[in-house]
Order: structure tokens, then sequence, then C-alpha cells
């Protein structure tokens, strides 16, 4: 069996945060401009920058995905300080899988669950349990 | 080959240069003891260009975006793994064995097919 010290611990629970910080952040912001409608034209880019500054709680699902990225950089970083990049950055994809999974659960989206996504999702997470369950340098 | 089609080679490099920059970046920050643990980062040269990085990215992502499928683009970007993991292994000695490097392919899959389903 794999035995894993409590430093590792640290380095995976802080991973687990980071990616899950990741998808939260990307989730809002697609329910922010949802609310706010597609962008077609530099005009209407103007006026998204415009409305997050004068009113900001009018995009408030975009302010909040973009504070709670922010957040989730800042652990990716202290995840790279720790592990190997060869480990760490292959395990960043189960950040799709939670998007995905986030996108079907949070009423708000309403993406749809379909078998391909699923295999899609169940095949990136045998990948990452291969990486995480690879031999340390 | 068309533009839209050089952009995502650039945009796969761009997303491995962004990630090996923030760890060499970070290798050093672990060495500087001073500053706080949090705040240490911000003040790495190679975490800001990192960072800088990462938003050219994000930017030339978009007009990729504008061109080609993302059902194409999106599994194509994932291939950034895979030049990281190669990366990792020549230039910062790190021990790739065969078990790590068939996770990076089903990743690749996995990524693939999501984004086909799509």
């Amino acid at each position: 069996m794999l035995r894993i010290s409590r430093q590792s611990w640290v380095s995976i629970g802080l991973l687990l945060l980071s990616v899950s910080l990741m998808a939260a952040g990307q989730l809002c912001m697609r329910r922010g401009m949802l609310a706010f409608g597609p962008i077609e034209s530099p005009q209407a880019f103007f006026n998204l920058v415009w409305s997050g500054i004068v009113a900001p709680m009018s995009i408030g699902f975009v302010w909040l995905g973009m504070i709670v990225y922010s957040i989730a950089i800042m652990v990716w970083l202290q995840v790279l300080s720790r592990m190997d990049l060869s480990i760490a950055f292959p395990m960043m994809s189960l950040s799709y899988v939670l998007v995905y999974l986030g996108a079907a659960l949070w009423p708000a989206l309403d993406e749809a669950i379909t078998v391909g996504r699923l295999a899609g999702t169940g095949l990136i997470m045998c990948g990452v349990a291969l990486v995480a369950g690879s031999r340390r340098s | 080959m068309s533009v839209s089609q050089i952009f995502l080679v650039l945009a796969v490099g761009l997303a491995s240069l962004a990630q090996i920059l923030l760890k060499h970046g970070m290798t050093r920050a672990a060495q500087a003891r001073a500053g706080h643990v949090w705040l240490r980062p911000l003040r790495q040269p190679l975490v800001l260009a990192g960072m800088s990085t990462q938003v050219v990215l994000t930017c030339l992502w978009l007009v990729v975006l504008s061109h080609i499928d993302v059902s194409l683009a999106f599994p194509v970007l994932a291939l950034s793994y895979v030049v990281v993991v190669a990366y990792s292994a020549v230039s910062m000695d790190e021990v790739v064995g065969k078990r790590r490097w068939c996770g990076v392919a089903l990743i690749v899959l996995g990524v693939g097919v999501l984004a086909y389903a799509a």
C-alpha cells in the first residue's frame, strides 16, 4: 500500500481545495454571464466592465467568481511549492470534472448530463488516480 | 496552417509555459524566507511572469474560440499536460514512470471525450 505522510496529506488537501475553488469560480462566472447575456460586440464588453464598476451587484456572480478564482490561484501556488509539477498539473484536470458536475447540479445552470460527458469524466478520474498513485521522485 | 490553428498551437505553448514559470518561481519562493508565506509568491518575478502569461493566454484563447469549435480546441489545449510532464521529466529531474504517463494519456483522452460530448 501507499504510505502517505502528513505533509503529503496537506499538499493533497491544498490541491483539492485549489481545484474546487477553480471550479466554483468558473461556475459563478458562468452564472453571472448567463444573467448578463452573451457578449456579441465590443460595446457589450464595455457595458459589462462599466456595470461592474458603477453597479457591482448587477454582475455580483461575475465578481464573486473572479474573487474565488483569485483565491484558487494563490492556493495553487502553494501546491506548486510542495508537489512535483508532473503530478500537480495533470491533477488540475479534476476541475473539468467538477465544472461538468456542478453545471449539471446547479439548477440555475441546468446543463445536461450525457453518457458521453460521464464517460469523459470517468476517464479523467482514472487518469488522475493513476497520476496520484504513481511513484514520487 | 491557418492563423487560428497557429494560435491554437501557441495557446498550448503558453499554457505550458505559464505552469513551468509558476513552478520555477515557487521553487525560488520556497527558498526565500522573507515575507508571509501567502504573499511571498508575489515578490517572485517568475511567478508574476507566469501569471502574465496566463492573462495573455486567456486573451488568445478567446480569439481561438471565436474561430475553432470548442470540441476541437479544448482537447488540443489538454496536450499542455503532456508538454509540462515531459518538461518536468527532462529539465526538472522529476521521475516520471509508466504509470504517470498512462494517467496523463487517460486525462487527455477524457478531456477529448468530454469536449466531443459537449
